[in-house]
């Protein structure tokens, strides 16, 4: 133990391996010495031996030999023992630290443990060295006070040291962190305070004893007594330490030595300096915890996650970190509002984060709140409900006791309030209280500033984003190439839309200026070299339109802009521009050209007017030519100076409609009036185009109409006369139907009256003057019958036929094999003698009207049934084919037939081919039959053989019968 | 068969003629009254004009009737016919020439009992009026007088 400077020094104070083996030998080799010298000096001094018995007990072997083997025996022992800490001290890891302070928790144990066998054989060895070489004979009171000596010199004794040892070994473990004592202080207060003054009492009694001889049963009970008294009192001592020490042993216990203890164990119920010490400690440790939890506050903000961390999450911080903090229970957060320069409550406990403000405090209120934002200083009130200097509401409305407020600084300069109070209990506030809530304020304004400035680069950031993105769109949009040329390496680089406008695949530019060169048109090359080397000269921007030629070998149009750029020295080093194809745009401008030309040149009229001047800004050739003045007597000129047909007023409203939007484009017709005087009748069609962001204007196409004037007059006068024609035709049409009407009807009833005469008469004098006519003259009359019978029926067929042309027509869907072989029963039942062999063809129908298609097949089957009349196996077939497309109907027979040469005649009115004394007829059957088929839309014809029979085709037309015959 | 009279209304003397020859051929020896126009026709039937003071219970068992007539037409006569409660259901025969449609529609229209065109062969005109005067003479039951 040496003493080397100041304390402080001492404290500091670390200890080698070396060292630490020297000085634990030593210790190690006094604890048994040390002890062992007091004892037998006091058992010298007391009497117990006499000094002669003593040299005898020490000249010999026995106590000597003990002496020597006990402490090399603990020397070994203890030396093997602390390996670990000097293994420790050597090589100090996590590991061997961890063996060493194993090996120290343990040594307590192994220390005392072969002190208790010390102390037991060291008596009896020094007794039976007594007994052995001087003769000693021990009673049992010598055991006795042999024993107590050894028991209390070794307690009195060993005690330092093995405290030395502690000690030590305390040095040895300088800086490690341990979660528990290893002796803990009310063990050493026990120790130092109950038993050192016990042992010394014992001592002394003894001293008396031996000296004075006087050992009563009064003294042992004194003695008894004081020694119970003292180890009461230590006790008690020991208590009182345990009340100073409990909220520390407390933590201990738990195992939660600092940081997230709960605060309330080590709230100190001593008075003394542990006491306050505890109390430091605890105080110490909030404002560690809060300080963590600002920390972590802040981390949060600095870590930038996003817009995560909004500014309600700060004010909610702060507001229950100030609450816990100071233990108050009404906390305020107060932000300077730079607009409307108020003081707005943006956050208090228990109601949470109001952006607008809980309550607004104006400037110059008298306001706790406003006092420590202009005075920039903290604010302690202990009673609030008599302080002037609060405003009432804060008394009133929130009902509090005390306060404590303090400004929020950002760069010197106050940004609100927060206030931490008590509505509960009156508070005296603490310099502690004072520095927390300063913290608190300064963490909390650092909070609000990083949240805002975290918003201000959140917003940055968008609106660089989103700029950037716009610049990304713009360029590709506007399918613009950025390049950059390098003087010193020739390189030109450039983007991807650089590549598709020189018609570049991917990859295949070579990334040289010749490279590029050889695509740039021939005629343009020197002038494109001299741009370079003029911008590369004088330092200037330039911009250029030259032609290159693509891959496919076409030529488009690029402009490309530049810009030198130059090192620090101001030499250029590269170029860097944009270029862009602006084919479509030169093309574009080439095709204006030519479209202009082409309708200056066209002979068609096209004038252009202005809708407000109504004025001309141009007209062509064409328009130029129709009216006769000059261009420019033209373009000052309005549409309204060659239309005599309409005004100012009235041509404006004319177009108005257009200007409106209600029409795109219009015809009319009007009049204009050449330079010379001449009116023209003119179309004029004209249309409104507005093109965005430019004026609108009228187009009017202007064709010249008097031709075609003429030629509708003429066409008008042409189909006036025509309209009377037919009106007139169509009078007389009529008159001679009604006439040939009348003429039918008359001649069904006057025509065959007198034939009826004829042949009655003639009938009256065969019956009744036979005789006197004679056999000639009956003849005579039989033939004049037999004409006016003919005459008869010569007059009943043209009837029919007539009627046909006049009768109604109505299409149906007929029958016709039905109607044939009805036909045929009719004729078969009046000559009932005729065996006829006929063949109907069943189930075939044609549309028509029903009673003309009847007139026809009994003319037509009637014919056949007639003309097979002489034959002697008589055939009738009645069917339908097709004959390309058309269905076509036939009757055949096997009968007359008649000579095809004649066949042109066949269906004439009162034509025959045969002799009426072979078929009797009137010739109007077939013509029936062709009127009829005409009058379907129809046609009919025959194939015949004279004798072979005859076949009548015919076919009825759908889509066109029934007009007329 | 003597009580029942024939009126004939025809002006066509020739067919008036071939009639009643016609009849007597074929042996039917009713009083056959010849009425040579529409007027005086309807004159007899209604007991006007020249047959003023007729007794008209005595009416024909059948008329035959032309249409073609002098003065009133046949139809004209055959709706006054119908018209009248005392020659309402009177039998009445339209014998004509004309076989024209619209004559023979109209003539059933004004309620005619039968129509029977002339033929202009006698032989064939002589069965006609026989099998006439057969049905309406003989076989057809004529209505009580005044109804």
């Amino acid at each position: 133990m040496t003493h080397k400077g100041d304390n402080s020094s001492r404290i500091m104070e670390t200890i080698d391996a070396q060292t630490f083996r020297k000085k634990f030998r030593l210790l190690i080799f006094n604890a048994w010495n040390v002890p062992a010298i007091f004892g037998l000096s006091f058992i010298l001094y007391v009497k117990i031996l006499s000094i002669p018995e003593m040299v005898a007990v020490m000249t010999h072997p026995l106590e000597p030999l003990f002496i020597i083997t006990w402490v090399s025996f603990s020397l070994w022992y203890f030396i093997r023992f602390a390996r670990p800490i000097v293994a420790y001290l050597e090589n100090p890891s996590e590991a061997s630290v961890d063996e060493a302070i194993r090996c120290i928790r343990r040594f307590p144990i192994h220390f005392w443990s072969l002190f208790l066998v010390y102390l037991v054989m060291a008596p009896v060895s020094v007794i039976w060295s007594a007994e052995l070489y001087a003769g000693f004979v021990p009673q049992p009171v010598d055991w006795f006070r042999i024993n107590m000596v050894a028991l209390i010199v070794s307690i009195i004794v060993g005690l330092p040291i093995f405290f030395l040892i502690l000690d030590l070994f305390g040095k040895a473990l300088t800086g490690v962190p341990l979660e528990k004592p290893h002796i803990t202080v009310r063990t050493k207060v026990f120790l130092i305070g109950a038993l050192v003054p016990l042992l010394i009492d014992t001592m002394l009694v003894q001293y008396y004893w031996s000296r004075t001889g006087f050992f009563t049963t009064e003294t042992f009970v004194v003695w008894l007594f004081l020694e119970l008294l003292a180890i009461a009192g230590s006790l008690i001592f020991v208590r009182s330490f345990g009340q100073s020490l409990a909220p520390l042993q407390t933590i201990f216990e738990g195992h939660q030595p600092y940081l997230g203890v709960n605060l309330d164990v080590l709230k100190s119920q001593s008075t003394d300096e542990i006491g306050v010490l505890t109390s430091a400690y605890r105080n110490v440790l909030s404002s560690l915890q809060i300080q963590a939890e600002m920390l972590e506050l802040n981390n949060q903000l600095l870590r930038k996650t996003g817009n995560s961390m909004s500014l309600e999450k700060v004010a909610d911080s702060v507001i229950s970190l100030a609450d816990k903090a100071i233990a108050g229970d009404k906390c305020f957060l107060i932000l300077h509002d730079a607009k409307t320069d108020k003081l707005l409550g943006v956050a208090q406990s228990g109601a949470g984060f109001k952006a607008e403000g809980h309550f607004a405090i104006e400037m110059n209120e008298p306001s706790l709140a406003v006092m420590t934002f202009m005075e920039d200083k903290v604010f302690a009130i202990a009673d609030v409900q008599t302080d002037p200097r609060c405003s009432p509401q804060l008394r009133q409305r929130f009902n509090i006791q005390s306060a404590l407020s303090a400004p929020l600084r950002l760069e010197g300069k106050p940004i609100g309030v927060l206030i931490s109070s008590s509505t509960r209990v009156r508070r005296d506030y603490t310099a502690r209280d004072e520095a927390v809530i300063q913290g608190l304020a300064r963490e909390a304004a650092l909070a609000i500033n990083t949240q805002r400035l975290n918003d201000q680069a959140l917003h940055a950031e968008n609106e660089l984003a989103q700029s950037s993105e716009r610049l990304g769109l713009a360029i590709d949009a506007g399918e613009i190439g950025i390049w950059e040329w390098d003087l010193a390496t020739d390189k030109l680089d450039w983007t991807s839309n650089a590549d598709k406008i020189f018609g570049f695949q991917p990859g295949e530019f070579k990334r040289t200026f010749q490279d590029l060169f050889e695509r740039i048109y021939p005629q343009d090359r020197e002038m494109v070299e001299k741009t370079f080397s003029d911008s590369i000269e004088k330092g200037a921007p330039f911009q250029v339109e030259l032609r290159i030629v693509k891959p496919d070998g076409s030529i488009g149009w690029v402009q490309a802009a530049g810009k030198v750029k130059k090192d620090e020295s101001g030499k250029p080093v590269g170029i860097f521009g944009v270029v862009s194809d602006v084919t479509a745009p030169k093309e574009a401008d080439r095709e204006v050209y030519r479209f202009k030309n082409t309708l200056d040149m066209t002979t068609d009229c096209v004038f252009m007017f202005d809708p407000e001047t109504l004025k001309f800004n141009y007209v062509n050739l064409g328009a130029i030519n129709q009216i006769g003045y000059s261009e420019q007597e033209m373009l000052s000129m309005s549409p309204v100076d060659i239309k005599p047909e309409y005004d100012e007023q009235t041509f404006r409203h004319l177009i108005q409609p257009m200007m409106d939007g209600k029409l795109k484009q219009f015809q009319f017709e009007t009049i204009h009036q050449q330079k010379n005087g001449n009116l023209i009748p003119v179309e004029i069609s004209l249309s409104y185009v507005q093109s965005a962001g430019e004026p609108g204007r009228f187009i009017a196409i202007v064709d010249d109409i008097t031709e075609r004037k003429r030629i509708e007059e003429e066409l008008d006068k042409h189909r006036e006369h025509l309209e009377e024609l037919v009106d007139k035709r169509t009078t007389e049409l009529r008159a001679v139907n009604k006439e040939l009407e009348a003429f039918s009807y008359s001649v069904s009833h006057d025509l065959r009256a007198p034939l009826r005469s004829i042949d009655g008469f003639s009938m009256a004098l065969l019956e009744d003057y036979a005789d006197n006519i004679g056999e000639e003259g009956r003849d005579y009359l039989n033939r004049v019958r037999k004409s006016a019978q003919t005459m008869s029926n010569l007059i009943d067929d043209l009837l029919e036929l007539s009627r046909l042309t006049r009768s109604e027509f109505k299409r149906e869907v007929v029958d016709i094999s039905a109607m044939s072989s009805g036909i045929l029963s009719e004729l078969a039942a009046q000559e009932p003698e005729r065996k006829v062999d006929a063949r109907i063809q069943e189930g075939i129908t044609a549309s028509g009207d029903k009673r003309l298609l009847k007139v026809m097949m009994d003319n037509l089957v009637g014919n056949a049934w007639k003309y097979t009349g002489k034959k002697e196996k008589p055939e009738i077939e009645f069917g339908q084919m097709d004959k390309n497309g058309e269905s076509v109907y036939y009757v055949r027979d096997n009968g007359a037939g008649f000579d095809m040469k004649y066949a042109d005649k066949l269906f004439g009115a009162f034509q025959r081919l045969h002799n009426p004394q072979d078929f009797p007829g009137t010739g109007v059957g077939l013509a029936i039959v062709q009127r009829i088929v005409h009058r379907h839309g129809g046609r009919t014809w025959a194939e015949a053989e004279p004798d072979h029979g005859a076949t009548f085709y015919f076919s009825l037309g759908i889509t066109n019968g029934g007009d007329n015959g | 068969m003597d009580d029942k009279k024939i009126l004939l209304i025809e002006d066509n003397p020739d067919d008036e003629s071939l009639t009643l020859r016609a009849l007597k051929k074929n042996n039917i020896a009713n009083e056959v009254i010849v009425a040579r126009d529409g007027v005086e026709a309807l004159d007899y039937l209604l007991g006007e004009g020249a047959h003023k003071g007729r007794d008209l219970s005595d009416q024909p068992q059948v008329i035959l009737l032309d249409l073609k007539l002098p003065k009133v037409d046949g139809l004209e006569v055959l709706k006054r016919i119908r018209e009248h409660d005392r020659t309402r259901h009177l039998p009445v025969v339209i014998l004509t020439t004309s076989n024209e449609e619209r004559d023979i529609i109209a003539s059933y229209d004004l309620g005619a009992n039968s129509y029977i065109r002339k033929p202009v062969d006698f032989e064939q005109f002589m069965e006609a009026v026989r099998q006439l005067g057969l049905y309406w003479l003989v076989l057809n039951i004529k209505a009580p007088n005044g109804h």
